[in-house]
This record gives C-alpha cells, structure tokens and sequence, in this order.
C-alpha cells in the first residue's frame, strides 16, 4: 500500500519538474522520506536488515540511487538529470509494487542459510553499487541527449569507478558467505554468472576509459549497457533461470 | 627471431588482449548460462579462455610490478602502496591469485557426500583424503524451529573419531561448517527413515525404510509401499506437510497385490494397520539421516589472499582515490609513467 502511494509520487514528481523545479524537489524529498520510512518500518517489523528479499531490495536500491543522487547535486552540482533519475526510482518501487502479491514473503524468520552476518554486508554493498551504476546510467542517457553539463563525464566515471569497487566487494562477501553456507565461494549458478559479467563489462568500461577515444559517446553507450546488464542480472535471472540466489 | 618471440610477448601481455579475452568470457559466460546452465564452466573453450586470461594478466601485471619495484626502492613502500597505481597493481595481483586458487580448486579439490543415519558411523577418509584417517558418528540429528513452524536451523550433533587424536564432540549446521584435518563438512541436508514393524500371526519383521521403499509383511502376497512422511499432517494441505514440525505427524503408504494398487492411506506413529486379514503393519518410529558435505580445497589459501588484494587493491584505486579528488578526470594523474606501453 505505501509503496504504490510512493511510486505515485515518485511518478509525479518527473511530470511536474518540467513546469515547477520547486514542486520537483519538494516531491522528490517527500518520496524520498517515504521510502525511508517504509524501510525503517520493515526493520521494526522484521527485527532485521531489509534485505533478504526482492521486494526489500529494491526499495533499498531506489532510495541509495536518490540518496547518491542528492550527495552529487551537492558535491557537483548536477541538477538536470533530477527527472530521470526519479522516474528511474519510480519504475524500480513500482517493480516492487509488483512483486508484493506473488513474491512477498518477507514478513516470515529466515531460512536458516540466510542467517550470516555475510547475508548483510553481501547485500547491502550491492545495492550501494546497484543504486551508483543505476545513477551512472541515467546521467549517461542524459549525456547522450546533450541535456548535460561537460562536467558530468567525469561523474559518471567517478560513479562508475565507486560502484565497482563496491561490487568487487560484493562478490567477495558474497563468495565468502557461499564458503560458509554451501561449501563453495563460487559455484556459477546464473546469478553469480551474471554479476561475474557485470563485473567484467564494467572493468572494460574503467579500462577503456584510458583512452582518448572512448570519454563520450561510446563510453555512455556503455555505461548504459552496464546498467542493462545489472537490471538484467536482477529481474531476468531471477524469474528465467533458476539457481541457488532464487530466494531473492 | 628473438623480435618474433618478443612481437608474441607482447601481444600476450598487452591491455588490449586482455579486453578482448575479457570480453569473450562474459559472452560465453551469458550464452553458457541459457543454454548449458550447468555445464559451461567445465567446458574446453571456457577453461582455455580463462588459461589464457590469466597468462596475459600474469605477464601484464609482472611486467607492471618490475617497473613498480624499480621505481619504490627510492621511497617508502606503504606510501607507494597506497597510491592509484599501488592500489591496480594490488588488484590485478589479486585477481590472478584467486585465479591460481581455483585453478588448484579444480584439478586437486574434492567432494564427497556422505549421508548417515543417526547412530551410523561412517568412515570419511574413505571418500575423501584429508591428512589424518577419521570416522564420523551421527548422534543426532535435530531441527530447530521458528515460533511459526518453519525451520530455523539443521544441526547434526556428531562425534569425530580419529586413531591418533582425542574425540571429538562437535556440531554441523548451515553455516556453521567444521574443519577437519583438511577437510571441511558442511551441512547439506536430511531425509527420513521409517521404522516399520509386519505382524502376521506370531511372526514379526522389522524393517527401517526411506520414503519410496516397500517393505513385504509375512503371510501375505500385499506388499506395502511407504510413500511419505508427514511430520505436520493437515488435510487441507493434501500430501504435503504444513510445516516441518512434527506437530501431527503420520506416514503416507500405499498397498500392492501383484503390482496393482489396492488403496492409499495415512497412518500415526504406532499406529496398528490391517493391510490382509491377519497381516498388521504398524509405523513405529522416525529416524531421521543428516546429508553432510565433504570437501577439500588445497587453493583455497591462495583465493582467500587474492580475494583480500582484490578487495584492497579496488579501493585504494578506485574509491579512495576518487574521494579525494572527486572531479579529476581518472587515469590523467600521472598514472601514464608507469603504464605507457598499454596505449596500443
Ligand atoms: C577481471 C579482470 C580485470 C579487472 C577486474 C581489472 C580491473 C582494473 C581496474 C579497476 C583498473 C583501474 C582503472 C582505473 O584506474 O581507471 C585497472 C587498470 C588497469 N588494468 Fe585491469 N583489470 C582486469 C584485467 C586486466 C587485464 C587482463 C589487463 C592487461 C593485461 C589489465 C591491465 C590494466 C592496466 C594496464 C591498468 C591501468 C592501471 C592504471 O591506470 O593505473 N587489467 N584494471
């Protein structure tokens, strides 16, 4: 219920910017704190990270992109990607809204492999880095639209560069916890095959970076890729392969 | 011929190789993953790509580091380290370290099931090879619950006997493994067994099945099938239990006459059931099997290592840095020096 109010407002939120900034980042703050506050209720209510399934990953994936988001208006001042950067948001809860009839089971105590303090940092650092290549994307779409400042490169890089250190450790955790839980720290089931490959297009992006040919067009066009990947190793693997991460 | 040899040194060794073999693995890795979901790692084409990765990354990263070294001896180490160029160097190294690990993983790691029924003692070096022979007993396996009847954690209570060492008394469960003399045991899973007791006359025979399995009672042609164990039974649920609490549990069986079905029927424990006119089939008890992992892994020192340099090595090159100059343009920090080959 909450969540489709949210998603709502989120929704709004892109329609209104393009007439009223004020109403843009008045909304934009409102959703922002709502979706806080459905986490902080999940927490109370669940006694544990939001964390451990779909649905609560992406709520807490949608809000580190906004909070990321407001850190670099800030930090670099980068106001026009705001738009798509909460439409981006608001696709992600209404992903969630979906999810809740089938999927959510969450409320329930956790299957005993999922009971690691490896579970929760596994986690968390993915989103953190889902949110900061979810970010990356948008402002390298805007990029390509020509809407942007020349300054955003360098912050798309900077996120990318962030979000990748954080998904190297993400994996680590990860394998570390599957050591514990299932006797191997990787086992190539779909999911750990598409976050290998997330990984790697990313290191190419940070590679070719070095290079003189690939700071505009074609390095955004992959940051996009990247991120397509990400959403890929999120939604499609979950609902067309089965593994071993099916839980989530 | 020595330029020949050196023309291939280099192309072995160069960035842009690297991208490339990279950039094939995700692609076979992404159509491994529909189309042969549990086998392509273990194909001849994947395992060469990853061969040829890690020699190139292997000699790129030699190559960077003697250049490192060379450059350091002049200041402190730490301080090097824990520049941008430390920090790659640092990764690279360990991405090639986890890459040694699993490559000694799957030429000289094994596994071994082992599945045991509480009271067996099973020997585990007879499966797997761990430094010193030992058996294991299974005590007991036992179930935790949630409030609400879902399962909270399997632990299987066992002792470690050994010819040279002290007992041990130790506990298995998900997440918690035990090391051993090399080997690690992990907690895969259980089964039940039902003790089952046919009584026709004076004359009784006892037998302790697995779900599935049939047991022929005496002075009868009925044969019965033990179909499943329903430790939560509730008909509203059908054949399946509604938790794993054994709340209301019976046994789900089956009886046959010369391969024809008779008829379907759920008994309690100990409870007595006419299956022939004199022929009585009772379920007496529950006993219940751990399924244990056995494993070794003679690399794992160096993944874990690797893992550890990876995980360092990306933050120094890429996080912290970047937090301290935010809006530099990356790899324009004088990172050129060291690496001015790579710009083939
Ligand atoms: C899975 C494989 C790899 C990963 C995850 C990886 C990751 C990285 C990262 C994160 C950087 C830092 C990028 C930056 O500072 O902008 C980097 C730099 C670099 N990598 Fe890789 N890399 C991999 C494979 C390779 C291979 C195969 C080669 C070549 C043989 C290579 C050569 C280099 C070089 C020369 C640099 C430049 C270092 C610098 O800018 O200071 N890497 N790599």
């Amino acid at each position: 219920m909450f969540i489709y109010i949210l998603a709502a407002v989120f929704n709004f939120v892109d329609l209104k910017k393009v007439s009223a900034a004020r109403a843009y980042s008045i909304l934009s703050l409102i959703g922002s704190v709502l979706n806080l506050a459905a986490l902080v209720a999940m927490i109370i209510v669940n006694r544990r990270l939001p964390l451990a399934t779909g649905y609560e990953f992406l709520l807490s994936f949608a809000l580190v992109m906004v909070v990321i988001y407001r850190f670099m208006v800030i930090k670099d001042d980068i106001r026009s990607a705001g738009g798509f950067v909460m439409l981006i948001a608001a696709l992600l809860l209404f992903a969630a809204a979906i999810q809740i009839p089938g999927n959510y089971n969450g409320s329930g105590p956790l299957m005993p492999a999922l009971k690691s303090p490896w579970l929760g940092v596994h986690v968390l650092t993915a989103v953190i880095a889902y949110g900061g290549f979810a970010l990356a994307a948008s402002l390298a779409i805007m990029n390509l639209a020509g809407e942007m400042e020349p300054k955003t490169s360098s912050s798309i890089y900077n996120l990318v560069a962030g979000s990748f250190a954080m998904l190297s450790l993400s994996i680590v955790l990860g394998a570390v916890w599957a050591e514990q839980a299932w006797g191997t720290y990787w086992s190539w089931d779909p999911k750990e095959t598409w976050a290998m490959i997330t990984w790697i297009i990313y290191a190419i992006y940070l590679h070719l970076h070095r290079r003189q040919g690939w700071k505009g067009k074609k390095a955004d066009i992959l940051v996009i890729v990247g991120f397509i990947i990400v959403l890929f190793t999120f939604f499609g693997v979950n609902y067309l392969m089965s593994g071993l991460h099916s839980y989530s | 011929m020595f330029k020949f040899i050196k023309q291939i040194y280099q192309k072995c060794s160069s960035m842009k190789t690297g991208l490339i073999l990279l950039g094939l693995i995700s692609l076979v890795s992404a159509i491994g993953t529909g189309i042969f979901p549990d086998g392509f790692p273990r194909t001849t084409l994947f395992r060469l790509l990853i061969l040829f990765l890690f020699i190139n990354m292997f000699l790129c990263t030699a190559s960077q580091s003697k250049r490192f070294i060379n450059r350091i001896h002049k200041k402190q180490i730490i301080k090097w380290l824990s520049t941008k160029q430390g920090g790659t160097l640092l990764l690279h190294t360990g991405i090639i370290l986890v890459l040694i690990g699993g490559g000694i993983n799957s030429i000289y790691g094994q596994t071994a099931q082992i599945i045991i029924k509480e009271g067996d003692t099973i020997s585990v070096s007879k499966l797997i090879s761990s430094k010193s022979a030992f058996k294991l007993k299974l005590n007991k396996f036992e179930i935790k619950f949630n409030p609400d009847g879902s399962p909270a954690q399997y632990y299987s209570g066992i002792n470690i006997i050994s010819e040279i060492k002290p007992l041990v008394k130790a506990s298995i469960s998900v997440n918690h493994p035990l090391k051993y003399e090399g080997v690690k045991l992990y907690q895969e899973s259980f089964g039940y067994l039902v003790v089952t007791q046919a009584e026709n006359g004076g004359k009784k025979i006892g037998k302790t099945i697995k779900e599935g399995e049939t047991i022929k009672p005496p002075g009868t042609s009925r044969i019965v099938r033990v179909y499943k164990y329903i430790p939560n039974y509730n008909p509203q649920y059908g054949m399946e239990t509604k938790t794993l609490r054994p709340d209301n549990p019976r046994v789900m069986f089956s009886v046959y006459e010369d391969k024809n079905l008779l008829g379907v029927g759920v008994a309690r424990l100990g409870e007595p059931v006419k299956i022939d006119r004199d022929t009585i089939v009772k379920f007496k008890a529950i006993k219940l099997y751990s399924v244990i992992n056995a494993k070794t892994d003679p690399g794992l020192s160096f993944t874990c290592i690797g893992g550890v340099m990876l995980v360092v090595g990306v933050f120094l090159a890429l996080f912290i840095s970047q937090l301290l100059k935010p809006t530099n343009m990356a790899g324009e920090d004088g990172s050129k020096d060291i690496l001015a080959e790579d710009n083939h």
